[in-house]
């Protein structure tokens, strides 16, 4: 293993490691949001209130020595109070543009989904181009930004689902789900007297992370892969029960995640088995269903299921 | 979901029993309950389903098909909207459904194949697609799989069709209620609510089944009392009845008379001309406005000659053959025959009467009949006139009603009909209709003034002058009568439109006809004088529904078909529809099992990937899988290694502990771009032979 693959994996490592002390019994989940952080994608956290979502995203910001930030989405959420504002200047008599949250390397969303479309589409072009254009100036955003946005499924009454252009642009939708009991006696444990969360400082540095994602790049991909991640994105597109299937851009995503999910693992090379690990969550939400499948209980995670399943694997 | 263990067994025998076809359902349960115990399936693709659901549609076609030829359902349904009255309409009726109800019965042999497939194959129910022929057609256009889901479990659907057929065989016996009963009670305590004891589910059950039966016999009581009143309502307005006992005119009926234009026979002259009127029936006694026969005629047995189709009607030899082809219903007719018919061939019937009347019946005969008929001048069927017991009474056959008195005598003084011979009077008689009468089926609403003491038919003699052809041959009868002739009136056929380039002459309904006929004392027959005036027939065609053209051509192949049915191939085409049958279903099944044949050794898979030569596809590696596969612990189309090796492990005593240090080196043989280097391919190589040999020294690896 080459000495910059080396080195990332260890960065990796050590984020995860930092992460599992706040974040009990959350190995796979933390894996996912790792492996779209270096793969340059980002996260949608679809979870009940309470599983810890607003948790991992404040310590993956923590254990990076990166700027933060957390937007909480409401109806009455403007773009301006995610881009930022110009505002008139009386002593010097101009405009000076003061630069909303969304300039920042790590940005949680949080409640995503009850934000009107108008300001969620502001969004849009700053997680798909890592620029934002305010009053026509284009602005270019940090070169390390990651976008984590949860969203309750709970919950619809006022709420403003997710177009589907809007899925497109995260790289892997996941949910954190219950622990086991033990695993939540360990948390009751872990804050009996303070929160882990506190504790929790910076691991790794900015230029690590960075370096981290240059490293990803370098992980090698055999063509014969390539085509298996094509087959399995274009199967859902004829899948039964579904009126959309994911697009190509969705291939990409399986493609870098597959590549730092093997950085993960220490290898230098992406194998079956990573991709098959991240088909569901990168794949699964970007599908619309049938409204007939939808009633009658299929899903697309359960499509895509059956299509890694069914779908011949190189081996 | 599926049903308890012999649920659908009991169900099926029930159908067999209550059809008949016991040895059928006997089989078909004893098929689908071993599915329970035979592990063997069938990989049952969707295209595969399609043609098993195909293969039923084919049945049910066929099985109405065959209903339709064996039960002339057809004919039954053209007589259902042909009927002019309530009780032939009703009773037409009646035999469409007992026809469909047939049909029914079959259901559960129609939809077996289907069922059976569900039972053998790898998947517990159809899907719905298979069902949707042209939703199926337009995915195939659009190049798009058919949906496996939404899928439908056909057993329960199943059980209900069974006992739905089996109700509809019920053979009126009270145990078939409860052994229904019985059996839906089984389904039934398979899904009972647990929250409530089993005495009180008992309990239930048991009011629910008397209340059921008191229920279905109340019902049937009250059916059979509504039954009983709207029979007696309708028999007032019966118009026409069935037997030839009598004939209700249209004398006195005002209005247009409406005759359609349905084809009822075709005439075929062989030899001779061909027969201008074909006699039905004969009546001697008019009493205004319906034509009988007094005293009733009696019926005398014709016995066949030969090989039984050839039936002698008059002991005399006739020169002329002519072939008529007509239906009958339920094997009965009354035969119409040009005057004169001698000897009827190709009729096997059962039993064949002629009466006084000069009728022929036929029972038992076939429903399309398709005869030749030898006929000729001279005697005619039918008694001769009926000679008064003493000289007080009047010979049935010269007596005129004392109410047509007047006119007719009027007339007949006008005419100087008294003391002149049969043929004379005739001739006077046909000239004076044919120079002061016209056609007319249409009667005015001025009819309705018929002037005080003028009985309709002296209105039509003395005043109106026009009339249809019951008028004209009632009138001539009662004018041949008052010669002093005896003559009666007749109901029968006009035979008088050729058919366009058959050289044949259809009979259409509307050419239903009445005439006179008189006695000839010195021949002694009964002689046809048809008075109607010639433009009748001119002035019915126009009657002649628009789509008339359209009728005449189904008409025309239908009784082409009946004919070859009945009369043309000879030879058991039911069997060969049973053979035809037996192949089809054969042929399907071993293209299904072929198909799977072929497919497994296919190996399968999902995505037709071109056969690229990828890196690394010789890897020794394979070598180990093979060795595994033969150990039946083969790796699933969507497994990786790893995931395979962790789940065959548990599973097996080989090592895989050792596979999986060599998996590495195969994956960076196959997927790492950079490859193996030289001495890594060797360790590769010297792993598997090393693990194939341990392998070997330890046989029966399977727990």
């Amino acid at each position: 293993m080459t000495e910059s693959l080396a080195t990332a994996q260890k960065t990796f490592r050590t984020i995860a490691a930092n992460i599992e002390t706040v974040m009990h019994g959350q190995g796979a989940a933390v894996r996912k949001l790792l492996t779209a952080f270096a793969s340059g994608g980002h996260v949608l956290l679809e979870d009940y209130p309470g599983t810890g979502k607003t948790t991992l995203a404040k310590t993956l910001a923590r254990s990076i020595n990166a700027s933060f930030k957390r937007v909480q989405f409401t109806p009455d959420l403007l773009p301006s109070d995610i881009l930022g504002v110009s505002i008139f200047n009386q002593r010097d008599q101009s405009f000076e543009f003061r630069s909303g949250p969304i300039f920042t390397n790590i940005l949680l969303a949080d409640e995503i989904n009850r934000a009107s479309p108008r300001t969620q589409s502001a969004l849009l072009e700053a997680m798909g181009e890592g620029q934002v254009s305010v009053e026509g100036d284009r602005r270019d955003l940090e070169s390390l930004f990651f976008v984590i946005a949860t969203q309750n499924p709970v919950e619809f009454r006022g709420t403003y689902p997710l177009p589907e252009a809007q899925m497109d642009r995260f790289a892997l939708q996941f949910s954190l789900g219950y622990v086991s009991a033990a695993e939540e006696v360990a948390v009751l444990s872990a804050q009996e007297k303070s929160h882990p969360l506190d504790r929790a400082g910076a691991v790794v540095s900015k230029d690590d992370v960075l370096a981290l994602k240059r490293a990803v790049t370098e992980v090698r991909i055999s063509d014969e892969l390539k085509r298996y991640i094509v087959d399995l994105v274009s199967a859902t597109r004829t899948a039964s029960g579904v009126s959309l299937g994911a697009s190509p851009r969705a291939s990409l995503s399986l493609m870098k995640v597959a590549q730092a999910s093997a950085l993960f693992d220490g290898s230098e090379f992406v194998t079956p088995e990573h991709v098959q690990q991240m088909a569901v969550p990168v794949i699964a939400h970007r599908m619309v269903m049938d409204p007939q499948a939808r009633f009658s209980g299929v899903t697309a995670r359960g499509v895509v299921e059956e299509l890694v399943k069914k779908l011949k694997v190189p081996a | 979901m599926k049903p308890p263990s012999l649920l659908l067994a009991a169900a099926l025998l029930l159908w067999g029993w209550q059809t008949g076809l016991l040895a059928f359902a006997l089989l078909m349960a004893v098929v689908l309950e071993a599915a329970r115990w035979i592990e063997w399936r069938v990989d049952f693709s969707n295209s595969d389903f399609n043609h098993v659901v195909d293969l039923c549609s084919l049945l049910a076609a066929l099985g109405g098909f065959y209903c339709v030829l064996t039960r002339d359902a057809t004919n039954q349904v053209m007589t259902m909207f042909q009927a002019t009255n309530f009780t032939s309409r009703s009773s037409a009726m009646n035999s469409v459904s007992q026809t469909t109800f047939i049909f029914f019965q079959w259901f559960p042999m129609i939809l077996f194949p289907a069922v059976a497939a569900q039972f053998y194959s790898t998947r517990d129910a159809v899907p719905r697609s298979c069902f949707l022929f042209f939703a199926r057609r337009r995915l195939a256009r659009e190049g798009r799989p058919q949906p496996d889901r939404p899928a439908i479990n056909l057993t329960y659907p199943y059980f209900a069709v069974v006992l739905f057929s089996a109700c509809l065989a019920n053979q009126r016996n009270n145990w078939f209620y409860f052994v229904l009963c019985a059996v839906i009670s089984g389904t039934l305590w398979v899904n009972r609510p647990r929250r409530f004891s089993t005495v009180i589910w008992v309990a239930t059950l048991i009011l629910v089944v008397k209340a059921g039966f008191y229920g279905h016999r109340g019902l049937s009581e009250f059916q059979t009392v509504l039954e009983n009143k709207v029979a007696n309502w309708v028999s007032n307005w019966a118009r026409r009845s069935g037997d030839r006992n009598d004939a209700t005119t249209a004398i006195g009926r005002i209005g247009q008379l409406k005759l359609s234009g349905a084809i009822v026979m075709h005439v075929e002259p062989e030899v001779g001309p061909v027969p201008s009127l074909l006699r039905d029936t004969m009546f001697n006694r008019f009493d205004s406005p319906r034509w009988s026969n007094s005293p009733r005629p009696t019926e005398a047995q014709i016995l066949p000659v030969g090989d039984g189709t050839s039936w002698p009607v008059l002991l005399r030899t006739a020169t002329n053959f002519v072939r008529l082809s007509s239906f009958a219903t339920r094997g009965q007719s009354v035969l119409a025959l040009p005057p004169g018919a001698t000897l009827i061939e190709n009729l096997a019937a059962g039993e064949m009467f002629t009466s006084q009347a000069g009728t022929l019946r036929v029972t038992q005969a076939p429903d399309f009949l398709y005869l030749r008929v030898q006929h000729g001048r001279g005697p005619t069927s039918g008694a001769p006139p009926h000679k008064p017991a003493s000289d007080k009474t009047i010979s049935t056959d010269l007596a005129i009603p004392l109410r047509e008195h007047d006119a007719v005598g009027k007339i007949a003084d006008e005419l100087g009909l008294a003391g002149q011979s049969g043929p004379v009077a005739a001739q006077v008689i046909d000239r004076f209709f044919a120079e002061n009468f016209k056609y007319g089926s249409f009667l005015p609403n001025s009819l309705r003034q018929i002037p005080q003491g003028l009985t309709p038919l002296g209105f039509f003699l003395l005043k109106n002058r026009r009339g249809h052809c019951e008028y004209f041959a009632t009138a001539t009868v009662m004018l041949m009568r008052q010669a002093g002739i005896p003559a009666r009136y007749v109901y029968g056929w006009s035979v008088q439109e050729p058919e366009r380039g058959t050289g044949r002459f259809v009979v259409r309904e509307r050419h239903a006809h009445a005439w006179c006929v008189y006695w000839n004392e010195q021949t002694r027959t009964w002689v046809d004088l048809d008075t109607t005036s010639p433009d009748w027939v001119a002035n019915e065609r126009q009657n002649a529904s628009f789509w008339e053209p359209l009728t005449d051509r189904w008409s025309r192949a239908w009784f082409g078909f009946s004919k070859w049915r009945w009369h043309g191939a000879t030879g058991e085409w039911q069997n060969y529809l049973l053979l035809a049958l037996v192949g089809l279903i054969g042929l399907l099944a071993w293209r299904i099992l072929a198909r799977q044949r072929r497919r497994r050794r296919k190996g399968n898979g999902l995505s037709e990937a071109p056969p690229t030569a990828w890196a690394g596809l010789d890897s020794e590696f394979y070598r180990l899988e093979n060795r595994l596969q033969k150990m039946g612990l083969e790796r699933r189309p969507g497994e990786t290694c790893g995931d395979w090796l962790e789940r065959i492990e548990p599973l097996t005593a080989a090592p895989i502990p050792a596979i999986r240090e060599l998996l590495p080196l195969h994956y960076r043989l196959r997927f790492d771009p950079h490859g193996l280097t030289g001495p890594e391919r060797g360790a590769l190589q010297a792993g598997v032979a090393k693990w194939l040999e341990t392998a070997r020294l330890e046989p029966g690896q399977r727990n």
